[in-house]
């Protein structure tokens, strides 16, 4: 039991390190895929995932 | 094991008659001379042993009220060497009014003197008298004995009375007689001290499986399985748990030292900073614009984008894409950064923070813009002042909370049944309910 342990144990701190060391977050984003040059040409008519048209947003 | 008596120092054999002169019943006599004092298993009478004819000390009339599992008269083998039960005695304390008996054998080898069985609930110790005295000395506040380097902690002090005897004993048994009885326990022995009438005799008591008794004197019928905990009955989750805790232990010392080397090694590089304001024009686009390019450089790692707006009873949400200016990959999330305050009835108030902090993973080295877009916010500000900043190889903590939580809750889980043990077993004694002992078994 404390051999299986002591591997469980290991295996998290490796996996730990390779979380630090790959950069990895508790948190996601969104990925897709544009053109540069098209969203420095016109920024304001890149779409976001996020985009929901006639939305309402309320700060409080 | 006890050492043999000396010659010199015993009586000889003197009883000549084996019949009890309080009843007429037969007495065997197996100790060959070296009982001090006999009980009548047919009337309980105690007779004294070294008298030629077996002088009655104290007479009783009673029937065999007690069944010893190890019938007077059996032998077996302990150690190589042969033993016979010559006695028997039933003891009992009386804690808070309610009686707990447990019994007593006495084993006898001509060549190697007496050895003694106790038995509570079906738990067996085998027990020898010590010619040396322990160490005492207190520990923590409560008494320990020391002998042979371990160390014994108090487990319970009683006044205990014999409560029925037969067979023959090393000692003037009496039924009623009272010693004060203090043990002290590190599973699997236990000290024992027995005062009475001016002398204290210390036996080392060595917790043995019923099951190991019961073959060493052939007994066929089976025993009642032990209850509850005794004493000084070892944890059988000690081991599991004990290695389990120093295994615990280690990897939290390598948790402390991977997060103390992360955040001496992480970069934690300021890429891009700079400073802009909305203005808010209307639930259009105009409000969206890109920065200009930085360059992340190093191993893929993370990136933090903070964000500071100088908001005030005001709210402004942040769509922000970082785009890789060579592949065009963009990474998107949002942000709503939001701060409120006023005072009412209760005081001054606040909710919310001018600060906004969004991490994005894994990002490979190479040129990024960022794609910003505010909108939104309370329609009598007309603008809001933001401060965007681009942090690369961030060191991240969150992990570390997990990694915790997944190094200790298995251990825990692992070292309950142990203390589960431990405070079974000290319920039962004069520290029933005090903390501290729940883990505290020697292995």
């Amino acid at each position: 039991m404390t051999r299986l342990y002591a591997l469980w144990g290991a295996g998290i701190l490796m996996l730990l390190g390779v979380a630090q060391w790959r950069g990895w977050s508790l948190t996601s984003t969104t990925s897709g895929q544009t053109n540069p040059r098209s969203v420095r040409a016109n920024p304001g008519a890149y779409r976001s995932p996020y985009f929901i048209p006639g939305r309402t947003m309320r700060g409080k | 094991m006890v050492n043999p008596p000396l010659e010199s120092a015993r009586p000889r054999p003197r009883s000549e008659s084996l019949t009890c002169p309080a009843c007429g019943a037969a007495i065997p006599l197996s100790s060959q001379g070296w009982a001090v004092t006999v009980a009548c298993s047919s009337c309980g009478s105690i007779l004294d042993a070294t008298d030629p004819n077996l002088a009655v000390l104290q007479r009783h009339e009673q029937q065999m009220r007690v069944t010893p599992r190890i019938p007077l008269g059996t032998r077996g083998t302990w150690h190589g060497s042969p033993w016979e039960a010559i006695g028997f005695q039933e003891v009992t304390i009386t804690v808070e009014e309610t009686d707990y008996s447990w019994t007593e054998y006495v084993l006898f080898n001509p060549y190697r003197g007496f050895l003694y069985l106790s038995e509570y609930l079906g738990h067996w110790n085998m027990i020898e008298k010590l010619h040396e005295r322990p160490t005492l000395s207190t520990e923590g506040g409560r008494p320990v004995a020391t002998l042979a380097g371990r160390t014994f902690k108090h487990f319970q002090t009683a006044d205990a009375r014999t409560t029925f005897a037969a067979g023959e004993f090393p000692w003037e048994v009496r039924l009623g007689d009272n010693v004060m009885s203090r043990d002290y326990v590190a599973p699997p022995f236990m000290l024992s001290a027995e005062a009475g009438e001016g002398e204290v005799t210390w036996s080392l008591g060595t917790y043995t499986p019923a099951e190991v008794i019961r073959k060493s004197f052939g007994i066929e019928r089976p025993w009642p399985a032990p209850s509850d905990v005794f004493s000084n009955q070892p944890n059988p989750h000690t081991a599991r748990s004990g290695g389990v805790v120093r295994t615990c232990l280690l990897l939290l010392a390598g948790l402390v030292l991977m997060f103390v080397i992360n955040i001496s090694m992480a970069g934690n590089a300021n890429v891009f900073e700079s400073r802009y304001q909305y203005m808010r024009v209307g639930e259009d686009s105009t409000a969206a614009f890109v920065t200009e390019t930085f360059a992340l450089t190093g191993r893929q790692s993370n990136v933090e984008i903070d964000l500071e707006a100088d908001v005030d009873n005001d709210w402004v949400f942040f769509s922000l894409a970082l785009i890789n200016e060579t592949t065009g990959i963009a990474r998107e999330s949002t942000k709503q950064v939001s701060f409120y305050s006023g005072t009412d009835s209760d005081g001054s108030w606040s909710e919310g923070s001018r600060r906004g902090r969004l991490r994005i993973a894994s990002v490979p080295p190479g040129p990024y813009f960022l794609r910003v877009a505010p909108e939104g916010g309370e329609p009598d500000k007309p603008s809001v002042s933001y401060t965007i900043r681009v942090r690369r190889d961030v060191p991240g903590y969150g992990f570390y909370a997990l990694a915790f939580g997944a190094i200790v809750l298995p251990a825990f889980l692992l070292w309950i049944p142990a203390a589960s043990f431990e405070q079974r077993r000290w319920s039962e004694s004069d520290y029933a309910g005090e903390s501290g002992d729940s883990n505290e078994e020697d292995e």
